[in-house]
């Protein structure tokens, strides 16, 4: 059995240009990324570790065409995103959605839980008005809020893990095929993120979700990936299915990454 | 030094209480947390956000939020800090007491050079003049392990990485010799390599100094290679303290057991969840009169709910604030 392709990067590369530092010459180029690429499957997750600066989140940038890549190509079943007119990129945009680390930034401090939610339907999906708490609220309940209580209250009055979940059901509400994930527990406790995790996992059986789930969290990692791509400097360094790469890794790059972590004693 | 001084621990805080001000109206943040800390030992705080983990941290450095009020009693060196006038105060912090925080791009100030920085405490506490302070900044950066540190002494912060500036702010801390270290998630912010080369110079420079370091963290990884003694927070109490080894072992408390229960292990069967807590932490304003951990506990009787359970001994120097920690399995 095969699961059909949901994502292929091809030769992905993303270079920006360092600010000037003579006045006749431009600044020196900095590659993000470097010749990346990946095929990601429906229903499955693709685990993406490396340090900071390694280009983990301008790979997400790029999965989610929110920057164009300076070389090769996102394919997002089948179709290059950057070659859709801006009209059909807003529409495909329903497909794929992204959760971000921090959901105290990540929320507008000002809107209500019902508008927060619902805020994808209307801009992408052009879904009446009337029905859109209705869908507001169903998300709410399928991330374990209650609706009935939360949905006019505003982000200040939750927890970090009530508002990650928030930020999940934003995700979740156009029914995508994709989630990019960027550090999506990093900043959240022991036992909320226990609770971030096991939501994700569920939502992923129930829905046929495919996560794209960039950690520097290797136990984290291993906990919710299939796949993995260990990124060193913006090259993929080392990549296979989750379980061999953290069991038996071959790069110098992944022992030392696996050798951090505090080794428990008990 | 007499010999009381000797005799008595270097850190000793009893029945430490703090209420804040908040919109709800005065919360305690700390209801009541009592710890010693030896000369040259290591004690970890621990537990979620909002626990008072970092409140405790701001009482002893003197920084509590504005309106907040306390009682209790905070000896340093055999003296009362509570007592203490805000000048006295100031020649004891950044000089015997030293801090190093979660985030040293928000640590330190973007406009000064690291080296101007890492002088500052030494012309302030130990009266150096600029060339003998600038000197000593340099040594200090030298062993912090600080690459090229002469050459960086005139750089900003926004010109080193995030380990680098963690570095900058523990030549700070450093800077008087402190007799203690409190480092508030120290770590927090760095890449997991980075973060052990951090650890590794804080537990050479202690080796090597008699420094005694009071860690905060919610990393049980962490605490479990780094130090000695361990206190598990909860609704701003400790509720279980003692050897780092055997508070790991025996994990006494259920709010200790439920921590361990929810971390993701490396090797772990995926198809089984992680184990939760039921509930969520309540918020300061309200803060039950018994145990706060009642509400999530499986073990829970109605006996829990109606005062603060007493401090029950496990072992020797091995407590737990839990009046069912026998039924556990």
């Amino acid at each position: 059995m095969t699961t059909p392709v949901l994502v292929e990067a091809i030769g992905l590369g993303k270079r920006y240009r360092l600010p000037r530092e003579l006045l006749l010459t431009p600044g020196a180029v900095a590659h993000a990324l470097d010749d990346v690429s990946f095929r990601l499957s429906a229903g499955t997750t693709l685990g993406v570790v490396g340090e900071s600066g390694s280009g983990k989140s301008t790979l997400a940038r790029l999965v989610m065409a929110l920057e164009a890549p300076s070389a090769g190509r996102v394919l997002f079943e089948g179709r290059d995103l950057q070659t859709l007119a801006p009209e059909a990129l807003r529409h495909a945009r329903r497909d794929f959605q992204i959760v971000f680390q921090d959901p105290f930034s990540s929320l507008d401090p000002r809107m209500s839980i019902a508008r927060t939610v619902a805020e994808p339907l209307e801009r992408l999906a052009h879904v009446a008005h009337a029905e859109r708490r209705e869908r507001a609220a169903a998300m709410l309940e399928a991330v374990g809020l209650n609706a009935a209580q939360d949905l006019d209250k505003v982000p200040h009055e939750f927890s970090g893990g009530q508002r990650q979940r928030i930020a999940i059901a934003r995700a979740l509400v156009t029914h995508p095929k994709l989630i990019v994930a960027d550090e999506p527990v990093s900043a959240l406790d022991v036992s909320v993120q226990a609770q971030v995790l096991n939501l994700m996992r569920d939502l992923q059986q129930r829905l046929g979700l495919a996560y794209l789930f960039i950690s520097h969290d290797i136990a984290v990692v291993e906990r919710m990936a299939d796949d993995l791509l260990v990124l060193q400097q913006g090259r993929v360094v080392e990549r296979g299915r989750s379980v061999d790469v953290l069991h038996a890794p071959v790069h110098a790059y992944t022992r030392r990454l696996l050798a951090a972590l505090p080794q428990p004693r008990w | 030094m007499n010999l009381g001084r000797a005799l008595s621990p270097l850190l000793d805080v009893n029945h430490l209480r703090v209420t804040l001000q908040t919109a709800h109206g005065p919360a305690e943040a700390l209801r009541g947390v009592s710890f010693a800390l030896e000369r040259g030992g290591t004690l970890g705080l621990i537990g979620e956000s909002g626990c008072g983990k970092s409140m405790t941290a701001l009482a002893l450095m003197g920084l509590l939020p504005e309106g907040a009020t306390g009682s209790g009693s905070i000896r340093f060196d055999g003296r009362e800090l509570t007592t203490l006038d805000e000048d006295t105060l100031c020649k004891l912090r950044g000089d015997r007491i030293a801090m190093v925080f979660q985030e040293p791009m928000t640590a330190l100030n973007p406009l000064h050079p690291v080296g101007r920085q890492i002088a500052e405490p030494l012309r302030l506490h130990r009266g150096l003049d600029a060339a003998a302070a600038r000197a000593e900044a340099l040594r200090l950066m030298e062993r912090v392990q600080l690459p090229n540190a002469r050459s960086r002494q005139g750089a900003y912060p926004h010109q080193l990485s995030g380990g680098q500036r963690q570095r900058v702010v523990i030549a700070i801390a450093l800077a008087c010799g402190p007799d203690l270290l409190i480092a508030d998630e120290p770590t927090t912010a760095l890449d997991t390599t980075v973060q052990r080369e951090v650890l590794d110079l804080l537990d050479e420079l202690r080796q090597g100094s008699g420094m005694a370091l009071l860690l905060i963290s919610h990393n049980l990884e962490l605490m479990a290679a780094r130090v000695e003694q361990l206190a598990v927070m909860y609704g701003g109490v400790i509720v279980e303290s003692g050897p780092t080894r055997a508070v790991f072992e025996r994990r006494a408390h259920p709010y200790t057991r439920g921590l361990f229960a929810a971390r993701p292990r490396l090797g772990a069967d995926r198809a089984v969840p992680l184990a939760t807590i039921a509930g969520r932490v309540p918020a300061l304003h309200e803060m039950p009169p018994g145990c706060a951990f009642a509400d999530r506990c499986t073990l829970a009787i109605e006996a829990c709910r109606s005062a603060l359970p007493p401090a029950a001994s496990v072992n020797e120097g091995h407590s737990v604030r839990c009046i069912r920690w026998h039924a556990a399995p």
